[in-house]
């Protein structure tokens, strides 16, 4: 019983060791080979490079968020407070399995939506920002409406309760009561939906990215995004330079992934303590 | 049904998970009274108070049948047929529970927030009504100073004062109370104890309890569950 408790412990230790190396390990493979351009390549001319992709990617990440938070939250609540039993369950299940349909097919997704409009409407719609923001929140959808569940699951009964047992509306106990106790396991999935989003590549090639599109100007036009210039540099770059451009385009993403990690946690206790007011 | 009955309970059957809790109990609850309902664990008191205050309907996997009739000065209504708008009845008939349970807001809010939720908008009569129910429980001279301070950091006595006062705001017509003081030590237990019996004198209260104790000394009515039906104990 020992030696189970001592191998069970070592393993224990072993994995958290073992990603936390692998994670700082690539962390500082990524840095110092994003070192090299910045000491030789002017500043002026990186930003001039990566500045479009990074508001392309702040953009359509926001936008998409936008999109599927509202829509999200709702279906989760929903789910949660207006199904019952089996109806419950079979929802859940075909959100889960919405959320391991592989990027692009959500892709070609969006990219029929742009056929349709163009054949059925007649109207000319093009891959845009809007397009890919649409596509990327069908994306992220499943997680923001998984988490919605699980954050109204997670607050007891005796505490769904309190208003109702007070005379307070179903939709009011909903918004007022228990919206406010589920910030923070809801913050947590649009936190983790603003990762995945930020980061994919297959959506938006498909549906509004493009190489030198300059600054997003439009949401009716193509725009760059940091992905996007990751895999097109890294599999057909010249030169060591622009190789190394590949590198500091993988660090912003991940600054920019924090920096919104920042916000939505800044915005979450904004709103909690306007709430306990 | 005579004016001087709350409630009055009509071959009662429920079921939770196909197992019967209650099965074809009926009593009265009189009006301006302090009726108690003790019995062993698991015996159905807190249901019963789930059943006045239609917080069963929030559950799954129940069956229900009978009557309870609510006399609503005057205006007798069956609260079993109602399907929808449980709020209206759930106002009437305010349910306590066992667990002091504020709101994660101010002293203040925790009173005034369902007030507003339920349509008060006046300001003056909220701040007269938070202050008046406060009274009502003596609480307002130990909070006075600090109603903008959470209420989860008053004392366990405190809290279920301060639970009640929020439903007095809702001037209900029943008050339930599921075992009030099981969670409070002897000193707030007595606190609670002479507030029931001073709030008994001008509202119908239903108490859980299962200290005989507790229920001889606030109780005019008492009742008990045993084997699946509510009896009268003379």
């Amino acid at each position: 019983m020992k030696v189970i408790k001592l191998l069970l412990g070592g393993y224990i230790w072993f994995c958290a060791l073992s990603i936390t190396v692998m994670i700082v390990a690539f962390l500082f493979f990524l840095i110092k080979n994003s070192i090299y351009p910045l000491l030789n390549i002017p500043i002026s001319n990186i930003l001039s490079e990566l500045f479009p992709a990074i508001i392309g990617s702040i953009a359509v990440t926001l936008s998409s968020v936008a999109i599927a938070s509202p829509v999200g939250i709702m279906t989760g609540i929903f789910i949660n407070e207006y199904t019952n039993g089996r109806t419950r369950n079979r929802l859940v299940f075909i959100f889960k399995v919405m959320g391991g349909i592989p990027s692009i097919v959500i892709g070609i997704f969006g990219f029929i939506i742009i056929l349709v409009v163009n054949r059925a409407i007649g109207y000319n719609l093009r891959p845009c920002l809007f397009v890919s923001s649409l596509s990327l929140a069908l994306l992220i959808l499943p997680y923001i409406v998984h988490s919605t569940v699980i954050a109204f699951r997670s607050i007891s009964l005796k505490e769904k309760v309190i208003g109702l047992s007070l005379g307070v509306k179903k939709h009011q106990n909903i918004f007022y009561i228990l919206f406010p106790k589920s910030l923070p396991a809801l913050f947590s999935g649009i936190i983790l939906a603003v990762g995945r989003a930020a980061v994919d590549t297959a959506v938006i090639m498909l549906t509004g990215v493009a190489a030198m599109a300059g600054m997003p100007s439009s949401l009716l036009k193509p725009y760059e995004a940091l992905p996007f210039y990751i895999y097109l540099r890294s599999s057909e770059y010249r030169n060591i330079n622009e190789l190394s451009m590949v590198y500091i385009a993988a660090v912003i993403i991940i600054i920019i992934c924090i920096g919104l990690l920042y916000v939505s946690n800044y915005i979450h206790k904004r709103i909690l303590i306007r709430i306990k007011r | 049904m005579s004016n001087d009955y709350k409630l009055q309970i009509e071959n009662l059957c429920f079921a939770y998970d196909r197992d019967y809790i209650l099965e074809d109990s009926d009593f009265i609850i009189p009006s301006r009274k302090i009726s108690a309902i003790f019995g062993a664990s698991g015996t159905g008191k807190t249901t019963l108070l789930t059943l006045f205050s239609l917080l069963f309907r929030e559950l799954e996997n129940y069956r229900i049948s009978g009557k309870i009739y609510f006399n609503d000065s005057g205006n007798i209504v069956d609260i079993l047929s109602i399907r929808h708008d449980f709020w209206e009845i759930r106002r009437k008939i305010v349910y306590i529970a066992q667990e002091p349970n504020p709101l994660d807001v101010s002293i203040f809010r925790n009173i005034a927030f369902p007030m507003k939720l339920n349509g008060i908008t006046n300001k003056k009569i909220i701040k007269n009504t938070v202050i008046e129910s406060l009274e009502r429980v003596h609480l307002y001279n130990e909070v006075n100073n600090r109603l903008k301070d959470s209420a989860l950091e008053l004392s366990g006595g405190q809290m279920q004062r301060l639970c009640i006062a929020r439903a007095l705001a809702m001037k209900p017509e029943i008050i339930l109370l599921d075992e009030p003081t099981s969670s409070l030590d002897s000193e707030n237990k007595e606190k609670i104890e002479d507030l029931i019996i001073e709030l008994g004198q001008s509202n119908t209260i239903i108490v859980v309890s299962h200290d005989r104790e507790q229920i001889k000394r606030v109780s005019d009515v008492v009742f008990e569950c045993k084997g699946r039906k509510v009896l009268k104990i003379d």
